[in-house]
């Protein structure tokens, strides 16, 4: 029972961890992609939702040849050791990686959706774009974002393929709720496998209500002082 | 009361034409009339700095806001405007206070409640924007341009939106802003009242290229730019004043002429406008009596121009009152051997006429 805890508060507490990570760089990146025009605005598109299409053992076996020994960021090109194989640094690479898309897209969707004049017309009252940025658009497109962000928790909630290559499934370091539930079908422990199960249905039931909540469409948008 | 000049000299590609604009302007108001689609949206946001495709000179008060050749471009927020835009563009997560004080130089309280007076916005103040009706939002929308202690008043099409009735309600607020602030204004409209009531000066714009300018009768008048008023045609404005008010109408004096006029709201004593359609007007040679129509006014043809079609004529019922026109068919005008000089009988019905505040 104490370890099925540890596994669900640990998996929340790596799923929370890494979309907070995700939320800053692809916010940013989902303004750039609604907003401005670029050089290989596509191709970068286009990569960034990679993730999403490719099986995700696949982008979990990329990212172990990146971090391997004789990798990109390996010890031998660095000279030194991250020390992020098989360890929890390795969950949230993994649930990052897997996630970043998902956030993008919803993000920039919601970007989109704000009227770019209305930023415009922030310009002529005398505010740089900067200010523009944080008075009118981020609070127009805040309910998208947040959407956007709980899309990307239970996408890292949910990650298993990435994370089993990267991480691995070692109870009590490496362990998430998908690989705990994988193991104990696997071993033949049906009550644990439906506890887990149910705790997921749960969660996940948590998160989407929360962002159909969030998305409902609103007769009266109040203002926030 | 002195106003700065503004100097619009720049050009700016567009779809299926280029802007050209070469212009100076010297005076309070400047009215810029044109079909849709010539380019009058585009050079008011070329002036606010939105379009930055646009390459010459503008400046405004000496203060230089684009220059190409020197690279200057001031960009929007450094070049204190008040822009209200045809589709007002209020901040839908901000109430109406709150979207009043949104300007970065908004903070003079003293102000924000005179222009809350003028426009009649407190009632509104804590009422969502995504709930107002259309003159209100008009309202509010120029109540925020003006809160943001702006140098010069960019409106577009301020009344377009407006149904009749809203319409004949907005525009005293504009002559109220145009009489309490001595601030330039570019206005873009398709309105001959709005035009004739608010503008010193009239630039018409067709392909983006300026047409015509000079007074705004004299713009509106011409016969190339005539039939593209707006639907209801060309309405002569005439400042009156209220002398008294009767059962189902009232009396006013136009220059030396008493009018019977619909009733107003107005007391006596004040000034108004009155609005006449130039195809109200009929004319006769001679005065008529024993005739429904209440009003007969005296008046001298300046100008006859127009086609085998119709005719138009402006005519001046006395020298400090603001010409008017009327339009009449080519056969009408051959019929009563009109010449300019010739003084005739400007005739209409009190029901012709709309009261303006």
């Amino acid at each position: 029972m104490g370890n099925t805890a540890s596994v669900v508060t640990s998996t929340v507490f790596w799923a929370s961890l890494s979309t907070l990570l995700v939320m800053l760089p692809a916010t940013g990146l989902a303004y750039l992609l609604a907003r401005r025009d670029f050089r290989g605005k596509q191709i970068l598109a286009t990569l960034v939702s990679l993730p999403l299409v490719l099986p995700p053992t696949a982008v979990g076996y990329l990212l172990l040849r990146i971090f391997a020994d004789n990798g990109l960021l390996g010890r031998e090109s660095l000279g030194f050791d991250l020390n992020i194989l098989f360890t929890w640094k390795a969950i949230l690479i993994a649930c990052a990686v897997m996630s970043f898309p998902l956030v993008v897209r919803t993000a920039r969707v919601s970007f989109e959706a704000v009227n770019p004049r209305l930023e415009a017309m922030g310009r002529t009252l005398g505010h740089g774009p900067v200010r523009c940025f944080f008075k009118i658009t981020l609070p127009l497109a805040a309910r998208g974002l947040i959407a956007a962000m709980i899309l990307g928790f239970t996408r890292a909630m949910g990650e298993f393929g990435a994370t089993v290559i990267l991480a691995g499934n070692i109870p009590g370091k490496t362990q998430t709720l998908s690989s705990a539930i994988y193991s104990a079908q696997q071993s033949g422990n049906e009550p644990r496998a439906n506890l887990l199960l149910i705790i997921a249905l749960a969660v996940g039931f948590i998160a989407v209500f929360a962002a159909e909540w969030l998305a409902r469409p609103r007769h009266q948008i109040r203002s926030t002082p | 009361m002195s106003v700065p000049t503004i100097e619009l000299q720049f050009e700016l590609p567009l779809d299926s034409f280029d802007l050209e604009i070469d212009f100076e302007f010297e005076q309070q108001v400047l009215g810029i009339f044109g079909p849709s689609g010539s380019g009058k949206t585009s050079l008011l946001e070329a002036v606010a700095g939105l379009r930055r495709a646009a390459h010459g000179r503008i400046t405004c008060g000496g203060q230089v806001w684009l220059d190409t050749h020197k690279h200057i471009f001031r960009p929007p927020e450094a070049r204190a405007i008040g822009y209200v835009p045809q589709e007002h563009l209020l901040f839908p997560h901000l109430d109406v206070l709150q979207n009043l004080c949104f300007g970065q130089r908004s903070h003079n309280a003293e102000l924000l409640q005179e222009i809350c007076q003028l426009l009649e916005l407190e009632p509104l103040l804590t009422r969502n924007v995504t709930q107002l009706s259309g003159g209100e939002k008009q309202r509010v929308a120029l109540g925020r341009a003006l809160n943001s202690q702006p140098k010069l008043l960019l409106l577009d099409e301020p009344l377009a939106a407006l149904d009749g009735t809203l319409r004949r309600k907005i525009l005293p607020f504009l002559i109220r802003i145009k009489e309490r602030f001595s601030l330039p204004m570019l206005i873009i409209s398709h309105n001959p009242v709005e035009l004739q009531a608010l503008c010193d000066e009239v630039i018409a714009i067709k392909a983006g290229k300026i047409q015509r300018n000079g007074p705004a009768l004299e713009v509106l008048s011409a016969p190339e730019l005539y039939d593209e008023e707006a639907a209801t045609g060309f309405e002569n404005i005439l400042p009156v004043r209220v002398r008294a008010q009767d059962a189902h109408s009232a009396r006013a004096d136009y220059g030396t002429h008493q009018l019977v006029i619909p009733t107003t709201a107005a007391v006596i004593g004040q000034n108004i406008r009155i609005g006449l359609p130039a195809h109200e007007l009929l004319i006769a040679i001679l005065p008529i009596e024993g005739l429904s129509a209440r009003n007969q006014i005296a008046a001298t043809i300046q100008k006859m121009q127009g086609d085998t079609q119709r005719r138009i004529l402006t005519v001046e019922v006395a020298s400090d009152l603001p010409q008017l026109v009327a339009e009449l068919t080519h056969e009408a005008c051959e019929a009563l051997e009109l010449k300019v000089g010739q003084t005739i009988y400007l005739v209409f019905k009190t029901s012709a006429l709309q009261v303006y505040g």
